[in-house]
């Protein structure tokens, strides 16, 4: 359907008031290179983008976000500190609930502030607030890089921490990877054989495909040395639970964080931030004594947030989706900028939701 | 996937040689089939990462030895093709357990031939 009047004039609204804080307003096309979101996101970006096919670029997505072209544009220009504000359709199959648009305008905001990223974080939190301002949304926040932390921290091999951070944004594979790693869950009979075989490869069978003898061998060796590696220690999964699990006010949530710092020191660094964007969130008016935060924010999203993360809900609207969403994605410029990496935050705003909450009020 | 990989006997397995993979060779372990949506939908329920679906509509078991896939997605009865092919199953990799149905219909207008047709099914499927 296409946007109504009053959703492209509240879209106008919102990018206007990023203009105010002197965003250069940027455009992409429609249609991206699938090969940089499928990099980015493996396989299930799929069951989300449409996928089409150019006789001469080869696949190409119709563009699910803007956060890519507008990071790979800011790579390219190198300027910074730099501010962007775009609006425009995005592109999102519905499997499961025929009722949501698959395509919607989203009007964004994105700071690249290498200087002063807190301050950025705030900023932008603040930003899409007062946008949002007068519709009685809920804001919940949470902040990735704590888990980050905490999984960097812990007292194990380098591999088992690597695959920890893969599978940081799929809730249920980091779980039982970390009951693995804790010794609580049983090693499968076919790992344990395969140990114990003094020649695993004795009745291998023969090499076909690339993946080769070789990468075979590199992984029973990885294998080798996880078994030989002591277990997680039950403390520090509860420490890791703890910050899970935690769902309180911010100032709450910071001074339980502080107590899990004394047993964790390693997520030190990120409660420090934590402390510090708070300060400047209530040096920019927000009511942080009341904010929600929560462990396991942002944890389901898409694949690229790794710092602060955010979302404004509609509370009596339970079935529609956030209003808003953003985060900093530090990790995600490194990806694209081919090594140069450039601390990052943004957020989306959905105008056509705006619309419809205020036809409600 | 390749017999040979005795590295490989569940999707937890698959899931890590896929991330291995992807960084020695520079690109997501490619896994050819016909059934992408069942298969994507399979694998991201159970947390596998950092593979590709490749679009193959026949002969699927010959695509690791033609090295054009890792790994196949795919049909099996028996599983007789697959080892013919230096293929093995995984543990737990099943997506999809499905059986042929023959139905009987109540109101066709049944002759006595199609009775002895369906007495000589019947009898050589042994039901």
């Amino acid at each position: 359907m296409p946007p109504t009047a009053s959703i492209l004039e509240e879209a106008a609204r919102i990018r206007s008031l990023f203009l105010a804080t002197g965003a250069v307003y940027v455009k992409a096309d429609v249609l991206q290179p699938a090969e940089t979101l499928l990099d980015l996101y493996g396989e299930d970006i799929r069951a989300r983008a449409y996928v089409t096919h150019d006789p001469l670029k080869g696949e190409m997505m119709l563009r699910p976000d803007f956060t890519v072209p507008v990071v790979q544009m800011h790579m390219e220009s190198r300027a910074e500190p730099a501010r962007y504000t775009y609006s425009g359709k995005v592109f999102r199959k519905q499997e499961e609930d025929p009722s949501r648009p698959n395509e919607y305008i989203q009007v964004g905001y994105e700071v690249f502030d290498g200087k002063a990223p807190v301050e950025a974080d705030a900023e932008v939190f603040a930003k899409v607030s007062e946008a949002l301002d007068g519709l009685h949304l809920r804001a919940a926040t949470g902040d990735i890089g704590l888990l980050l932390a905490a999984v960097k921290g812990l007292n194990t091999i380098e591999s088992r921490k690597a695959a920890l951070l893969r599978h940081v944004w799929r809730p249920r594979r980091f779980r039982s990877l970390l009951e693995r790693f804790g010794g609580r869950s049983p090693v499968p009979p076919t790992r344990a054989a395969l140990l114990a075989a003094s020649d695993p490869m004795a009745a291998a069978g023969a090499e076909i495909g690339l993946r080769s003898m070789a990468d075979v061998a590199a992984r029973i060796a990885a294998l080798k040395e996880d078994a030989a590696a002591p277990a997680i220690s039950g403390e520090e999964i509860a420490l890791i639970d703890a910050i899970l699990s935690l769902r309180n006010t911010a100032p709450n949530a910071l001074g339980i964080l502080r107590d899990i710092a004394v047993d964790l020191p390693a997520i030190s660094d990120a409660v420090a931030r934590m402390e510090q964007r708070l300060e400047a969130m209530a040096r920019l008016g927000v009511a942080v004594e009341a904010l929600e935060f929560e462990g396991n924010y942002g944890r389901t999203s898409m694949e690229y947030y790794d710092g602060f993360v955010f979302g404004f809900y509609a509370a009596a609207r339970p079935d529609l989706p956030a209003v808003a969403t953003g985060g900093r994605y530090d990790a995600l410029t490194r990806v694209l900028g081919q090594g140069r990496a450039v601390p990052a935050v943004g957020a989306v705003i959905r105008p056509d939701l705006v619309v419809q909450l205020r036809g409600q009020a | 996937m390749p017999q040979f990989w005795v590295d490989v006997d569940t999707l937890d397995d698959l899931d890590a040689a896929a991330a291995a993979f992807r960084k020695a060779h520079g690109f997501r372990l490619r896994i050819a089939t016909k059934y992408h949506r069942l298969v994507r939908d399979f694998l991201k329920a159970n947390g596998v990462a950092d593979y590709q679906l490749i679009d193959s509509q026949g002969a699927t078991e010959g695509t690791v030895k033609n090295e054009t896939a890792e790994a196949i997605a795919d049909i099996t009865s028996t599983g007789e093709t697959l080892r013919a092919n230096g293929l093995k199953i995984l543990a737990d990799g099943l997506v999809h357990a499905s059986q042929a149905t023959l139905y009987k219909s109540r109101v066709a207008d049944w002759s006595d031939a199609d009775r002895a047709t369906m007495a000589e099914i019947e009898a050589r499927l042994k039901v």
